[in-house]
């Protein structure tokens, strides 16, 4: 193959030299730019040249003779020769339309009647991005995008439509779909962020476009795999006609931008004091307020001691090309992320060839490779206490009147509390690798026996092999107790998959467009994977990598390996007439080994109709209309829930028990099969119009659906008294999303010099369950008809001042949470049993009944976000500019670091440090403090339960500045095709009135901070 | 075109080969293909055996050693047990629950009362190992060991609650059809249990590895069930029977009962052995009384949070060997000395370290065996039976005195029956704190409310804000959710 490339690339480079002198020419496109390698022929001849740099070309030509002109995406002219001949060439707006992949094949956009969104990859912005995920976030509506945490390479989730489905969609890379998989968790009490592991796989540079199949009469095509939406991604291939190589680059620096503030020393001395005043244990005091008046410095920094400014690098470098037989695309891609935790990186490196190649007239093949090799070096993360505590969680909260080391070297504890808390610079001793590898194979072979037909055969693996490795040294107090711990886990997964589907489109004369598609798929889903984790080495040195040295009487081993299959029936037919009138019709059946033989097999439908109103010929010549398309679909796509069998099961457990000193395994009944299980429904109605005004100045869409999901999949509890009293089956529950969408598109000002486009993006939607089963009871605050978004808890009001006290908080003293008994339950005659309504639900009497309980619990918020995005992109002269915001105009959150911090006051007598916040505490001399008191512990509930610590988190974010140069060609004399430079902010800022960390990912107490970004880049093509 | 017809017949194969779908996982093993080796019964059994284990911390085993830990909660609900951890041990120590509680403590009843259903599926063993192909003396013995344990987990629960549901064979066969099952009258839970350990008695082993059941197992938790339904006849025949079995002995030294060297000592009749290599198999018990800086073992880590309350540490007599193991203060390993003035665990009580040292305990991982009967519980039950069933004598004194004089005690003669009761009950007090046997001790001799009003008289006089609590506490209440379940069925222990 290489041999074809370099004999491709030297004749290329010959071409031009190769001419004869004769006409000279140049060939220009619409705005006045040279065409660079357009063919030109003399007409009936084989004699021809392609334009140079400049457009220039020459030839051996008598002036007059006929000259065929002809470049990709225009429309070619036949013109006389001439010396110093200047063409014009026009655009052929035909072939440049857009044609959109649907699955199993493409169509032009203007006959798509479904629910698809495209985004091209190059209008994105790629500064500080691992994740093509990352970037997609906001950018069309109806897709959300959250990451679960800020730490490089965290996991997201995405879901389309309001994530009814529960579901993650469907990645499908040029025809095939990407192995879900999950990456080995290490398998210890330590774990770093959760990992992305589906988008992080593709290089964003390597894609060209990605379209979302939104509702279920598009998505219907990818069948029970497609309940959660399906994104296809379209990756570059070469093109015919040119070498080009491109290269972008970019370094990102990142700071942290929510860091919460904790005590210093002088501050947490004080506050100890304090606290034990407040206790009633005065005598327990640990500083004089000499010892703290003359203390000098702010204390240890731990924060400052174990972040550091984060760093990122990437490179992408592609070669493309090809003659109109052979076309290639060969890239590679690195991309390093120094995280803002020290320690903390990721490291991803991706090579991928596309090739194809023509053999004679009516066969076609190619092959599509790509290589990702990702590597993480983790830190410890998460909400654990103690000895477990994490990274960020031990900086946060640890003593910072103590130094790091002892005068011995070894690391400090925390005096107030030995042995419990770690230090959290010990913590960056911890070896914590997880490696993966996917290797993604696909061939294709397209035959054409006649020029409508259309064979095509694609068959692909997706393999990945993912590993952990950790090593929790004796360095750290779990090390210590431990003697030191390993880990080594792996996770192999491998998807083989091969399709066939026959194509027969047609146009007749412009007034019917048929296209029909049928097909068949296979699949097969194999999974395997092996781990160890054993204590007791003898030394720290060789890490997880000699793990029989361990000395663990038990160390903990496990293999596992499986494997299921699927098969599928599709067809697609679609019809478009006078380029106005369009049906499509869908369908797929599947076939899956996990349920029994009588219910194996699902179809699944979708229809649409679409009608371009604009194309009509009332409508056609109105100046202010550019298009207008009404659109309506209905589809259904399936689920096999979170199911793994339709069998009853017994398993090993290992080491259930101790008989005479050691462990012994036990076998028990696992899993009680239900035989009768057979397919989730998603079905999904959408009306849609899309329109366009003023040649496309304002173009949108505005999209109306209605998803229901019914057979549910559930988990039902049976009679508690059952061996196994669960069981999965297809539950009446009928879950309902209903939402609105609406994507507008505005060139705002396009002159010459100046213009400026904007994207919004909006979204309504609401999940609800509507229908339960019959046996379902509801709770006293529970609506029969349920919003998902809904909060539940007590209600507050304020604090328990001094002299005050409630018969229902007997526990409650001045400074705790005054949480409210406001209802309570009416009862029979017999007066004990509580009266309960025609669904079953306990009745309330609307008056406090002297008791906190369940018929306290009220609704609070609903939490459903309301995402919206803003997207403007400037031009002016050869500068471009790109300001992003993205947000939420809903939103509740607890303040989780608030919280631990406030509740967990009297911590403080351990060592454990607060926020500064909690100096604002009710204390007897502070009665107007607005945070609880030391008195609040001892409450017996859990704020958690209530609205206290509740905030509003509706949130606007600058997610992106970035500015760039586009160098002029000329400046390059031809030789660079295109450069630019630009600098970059990521995250600039975030407009909430969300007190905590940050209101997406700063969950729980240990979150992994969030960073603002700062980044310069170059890409260039020649 | 060849191509082509090379594909269509590709493709036709592949489509015709597609059509049989399959899946595998090796970690499931069909139902089929169990139980059917003598193996197979054993394996079946250790199943059973984990919901007894020392180590889990959200109520799926009985025996941990946290506030939802059978010995725990049954300790911390009386005199001899309370922790320094604020209001969770609090709502214990002075009883107050209710039965609609928002507090976690409602989540131990849920807990604890969730283990009736381990009646259904010890019961699904047996039948399995009955119906199973392996040799007949195989089935007799694990199914008399399944007998054992599902009788251990019968005691359990009504201890706890008194009778529960227990479901029929016929009910348990067609688990989709959902059956509201009330709770068993005390005569039809007598008959289930008399049932099940009497079987167990006559087909299990008088001796077997620590860990495996035995006839004295059996006879000692038959024996626990009848002091709790108060037919003290039947109890002193089963302590004779005991004694009679010639197993078992009284150790020369208390502590010697705990230590970790002597695991095998013939006072222990029943134990759930600990590993600490695991942390589902080791012991906690330690580490929750241990404070984080009392020098102990090498590597271990204490939490500090279990005390003996001071009230109950005073009626110990100070010559008490049993005191041995009780700390009332420690030097820290900086040299600091701590005491009930200067460390807030030591003010709330004295640190009840019986379990001794296990040199490798790790963390919070000990080795220990966790204590669950003993032989001298057997003795003082043969003198209390005595007492109650014909009077004292010198008989009855003699078996209290046995224990006495183990803890270095004088004897006791000549009490009359009243006055040997009230002895017998501090006696047991002073042998088996931190085992969990005092709650139904006091409840056997009608003082568990009484004790609680005693403790919480003291705390409200010292500003504390709790109720009064009644015998309705003798029993804990039904968790609602258990009653709703089963559309009210399930009948709420009376007075809650």
């Amino acid at each position: 193959m290489k041999d074809r490339i370099l004999i491709i690339l030297c004749a290329l480079c010959m071409l031009p030299v190769s001419l004869l002198a004769g006409i000279k020419g140049t060939i220009f496109d619409e705005n006045n730019e040279p065409v660079i390698g357009a063919n030109v022929v003399i007409e009936g001849t084989t004699t021809g040249t392609i334009t140079d740099f400049d457009g220039n070309f020459e030839l051996d030509a008598q002036p007059g003779q006929k000259l065929l002109i002809s470049y990709m995406g225009y429309i070619a002219q036949t013109v006389a020769a001439s010396n110093g001949m200047k063409v014009s060439l026009v655009p052929d707006t035909k072939a440049l339309e857009e044609v959109v992949v649907i699955g199993y094949g493409a169509s032009k956009k203007s006959n798509i009647s479904g629910s698809v969104e495209t985004v091209k990859a190059d209008e994105l912005p790629k500064a500080a991005s691992a994740s093509v995920g990352e970037m997609l976030r906001g950018r069309t509506s109806g897709m959300v995008i959250s990451s679960n945490s800020a730490a490089p390479g965290a996991s997201q989730s995405i879901t389309i439509r309001g994530g009814l489905s529960g579901q993650k969609p469907l990645i499908v890379i040029d025809g095939i779909p990407q192995l879900q998989s999950s990456s080995p968790s290490s398998g210890t009490g330590y774990s770093g962020s959760d990992k992305d592991n589906s988008l992080i796989n593709i290089s964003p540079d390597d894609i060209e476009s990605i379209n979302i199949l939104k509702d279920a009469s598009a998505a219907s095509i990818y069948g029970s795999d497609a309940s959660g939406g399906v994104i296809l991604i379209t990756t570059k291939r070469g093109k015919e006609g040119k070498v080009e190589v491109s290269y972008s680059g970019s370094v990102a620096f990142q700071t942290i931008k929510d860091a919460p503030e904790f005590l210093d020393a002088k501050g947490f001395m004080t506050e100890q004091n304090r606290i034990f005043d407040e206790l009633g244990r005065s005598a327990e005091k640990r500083y004089a307020p000499e010892q703290i008046e003359n203390y000098v410095g702010r204390g240890t920094d731990w924060m400052k001691l174990v972040t550091r400014t984060g760093l990122v690098n990437e490179h992408a470098i592609s070669v493309n090309g090809g003659s109109d037989k052979t076309k290639y695309l060969i890239s590679l891609g690195l991309y390093d992320h120094k995280g803002i935790a020290k320690n903390n990186d990721m490291q991803r490196i991706t090579g991928r060839i596309n090739l194809d190649q023509q053999f004679g007239k009516y066969v076609k093949a190619g092959v599509n490779t790509s290589f990702t090799s990702l590597k993480y070096n983790d830190v410890p993360l998460g909400d654990s206490r103690n000895q477990d505590a994490a990274l960020i969680y031990s900086a946060m909260t640890f003593n910072p009147t103590v130094p790091v080391y002892n005068l011995d070297g070894t690391f400090a504890d925390n005096p107030d509390r030995p042995n419990t808390y770690p230090n959290p610079v010990s913590l960056l001793e911890i070896t914590d690798q997880t490696k993966s590898y996917d290797v993604f194979l696909t061939g294709y072979l397209e035959v054409k026996p006649y020029k409508d037909l259309t064979l095509r055969a694609t068959g692909g693996v997706d393999m990945k092999f993912a590993g952990a490795d950790q090593y929790i040294p004796t360095s750290t107090m779990k090390g210590a107790s431990l003697g030191g711990q390993a880990s080594k886990q792996t996770n192999n997964n491998k998807l083989g998959i091969i399709n066939a589907t026959a194509t027969y489109a047609h146009n007749w004369n412009d007034q019917h467009d048929l296209s029909v598609m049928v097909g068949w798929e296979w699949k097969k889903n194999m999974w395997d994977g092996h781990g160890v984790v054993a204590n007791n080495f003898p030394t720290d040195g060789a890490l997880m990598n000699n793990i029989g040295t361990s000395e663990a009487e038990n160390p903990n081993i496990w293999s596992s390996k499986g494997s299921s299959q699927m098969a599928s029936f599709i067809g697609r037919a679609s019809y478009t007439a006078l380029n106005r009138y369009i049906v499509t019709f869908n369908i797929r059946v599947d076939g899956s080994s996990n349920f029994s033989k009588m219910h194996q097999w699902g179809a699944f439908p979708g229809v649409s109709v679409a009608w371009r109103m604009s194309e009509e010929p009332w409508l056609r010549d109105q100046a202010w209309l550019s298009e207008l398309k009404l659109r309506g679909g209905y589809g259904q796509t399936g689920n096999a829930g979170s199911l793994t069998g339709i069998n009853t099961v017994y398993g090993v457990s290992r080491g259930t028990y101790v008989i005479d000193g050691s462990l012994v395994n036990g076998i028990g009944l696992n899993k009680l099969g239900n035989p009768d299980l057979k397919w989730e429904t998603l079905s999904d109605a959408n009306v849609a119009v899309d329109f366009g005004f003023f040649k496309g100045r304002l173009s949108g869409t505005l999209e109306f659906y209605q998803r229901d999901r019914s057979d549910v999949i559930l988990t039902k509890s049976l009679m508690s008294y059952n061996e196994i009293n669960t069981i999965d089956y297809n539950s009446k529950e009928l879950y309902r999303s209903r939402g609105v969408e609406l994507t507008l598109h505005t060139v705002n000002v396009d002159t010459k010099l100046f213009g400026w486009n904007s994207d919004i993006c909006f979204s309504y939607y609401r999940n609800r369950t509507v229908r339960r089963d019959p046996d379902f009871i509801p709770a006293p605050y529970q609506d029969y008809v349920e919003d998902w978004g809904n909060v539940y808890g007590y209600k507050t009001d304020g604090l328990i001042q001094a002299g005050e006290s409630y018969p229902y908080l007997p526990n409650s003293q001045p400074g705790a949470i005054h949480y409210l008994d406001i209802n309570g339950y009416q009862y029979e005659d017999d007066g004990v049993t509580i009266k309960r309504d025609a669904e079953g639900r306990y009745m309330l009497s609307g008056k406090p009944d002297g008791k906190l309980d369940q018929a306290d619990i009220v609704k609070l918020y609903n939490n459903t976000p309301i995402p919206f995005s803003f997207n403007n992109t400037f031009r002016l002269w050869h500068f471009d500019l790109n300001i992003y915001l993205y947000g939420s105009l809903n939103g509740w959150k607890q303040n989780d670091v608030l919280y631990q911090s406030s509740y967990c006051i009297a911590d403080l007598t351990y060592g454990v440090n607060a926020l500064t916040q909690v100096q604002n505490r009710w204390t007897y001399q502070n009665q107007e403090g607005v945070l609880p008191g030391v008195a609040e512990i001892n409450s017996g509930i859990d704020p958690s339960s209530s609205n206290f610590f509740y905030e509003r988190s509706w949130f606007l974010r600058l997610d992106n500045i970035s500015l760039g140069f586009n160098f002029p060609t000329e400046w390059f004399k031809g030789y660079v095709k295109s450069a630019r430079i630009y600098a970059a902010v990521r995250n600039v800022a975030v407009f909430t009135p969300y007190k905590g960390m940050d209101p997406e990912t700063g969950n729980g107490i240990g979150a992994y901070p969030s960073q603002m970004s700062g980044a310069i880049g170059l890409s260039f093509k020649f | 075109m060849n191509t082509k017809k090379y594909l269509i017949i590709t493709l036709c194969s592949v489509i015709l080969a597609s059509c049989d779908l399959y899946r595998e996982d090796y970690t499931e093993i069909a139902e089929e293909d169990f139980p059917k080796t003598e193996n197979d019964l054993k394996l079946a059994v250790n199943a059973l055996m984990y919901e007894f284990g020392t180590g889990y911390w959200d109520g799926e085993a009985i025996y941990g050693a946290n506030y939802r830990g059978y010995q725990v909660m049954s300790d911390m609900t009386t005199d001899v047990l309370w922790s320094c951890w604020g209001w969770e041990s609090d709502v214990l120590y002075y009883q107050q629950w209710q039965d609609n509680n928002t507090s976690s403590i409602s989540g131990y009843f849920y807990d604890a009362f969730a283990h009736y259903q381990f009646l259904s599926k010890a019961r699904n063993v047996i039948r399995r190992i009955e119906a199973s192909s392996a040799p007949d003396e195989a089935k007799k013995h694990y199914s008399a060991e399944a007998h054992a344990l599902r009788g251990w987990m019968g005691l359990y629960l009504y201890d706890n609650f008194g009778p529960v549901p227990v479901a029929t064979d016929a009910q348990l066969n067609d688990p989709l059809t959902f059956n509201y099952i009330g709770r068993l009258t005390e005569e039809q839970y007598d008959s289930v249990m008399t049932e099940d350990l009497t079987y167990a008695i006559e087909n299990l082993p008088e001796y077997a590895p620590r860990g495996r059941m035995t006839k004295g197992i059996a006879m000692t938790l038959l024996l626990k069930y009848r002091m709790m339904q108060g037919r003290f006849k039947d109890a002193e025949q089963l302590c004779r029977d005991i004694i009679a079995l010639g197993v078992y002995s009284l150790q020369p030294n208390y502590s010697d009962v705990f230590d970790i060297t002597k695991k095998d000592n013939n006072e222990i009749i029943l134990c759930v052995p600990a590993n600490s290599s695991s942390s589902w198999t080791a012991n906690y018990m330690i580490a929750e009384i241990l404070p984080a800086d009392m020098p102990w073992a090498e590597k271990s880590t204490g939490w500090g949070g279990y005390v003996m309350p001071w009230a109950f540490y005073d009626t110990f007599k100070a010559s008490d060997k049993r005191l041995q193991c009780v700390y009332t203060s420690y030097t820290t390993a900086s040299g600091r000395n701590m005491d009930k003035t200067n460390s807030a665990q030591l003010s709330y009580g004295a640190l009840p370290l019986k379990y001794g040292v296990d040199p490798d305990m790790t963390g919070d991982q000990a080795g220990n065996d966790l204590i669950i009967y003993r032989y001298s519980d057997v003795l003082l039950s043969l003198a209390e039976c005595i007492a109650r069933n014909s009077g004292v004598n010198s008989e009855a004194e003699g078996y209290l005195n046995q224990v006495r004089r183990r803890a270095g005690l004088g004897d006791i003669i000549g009490y009359n029956t009243n006055d040997f009761l009230t002895a017998i009950l501090e006696e047991r007090g002073h042998e088996f704190y931190l085992e969990g046997l005092r709650r139904q001790d006091l409840i056997r001799f009608g003082k568990y409310a009484e004790y609680a009003n005693n403790r919480i008289k003291a705390a409200n006089a010292a500003g504390g804000n709790y109720y009064t609590v009644t015998n309705v506490h003798n029993r804990y209440p039904i968790p609602q959710a258990f009653i709703d379940e089963s559309k009210s069925a399930i009948t709420q222990n009376p007075g809650y």
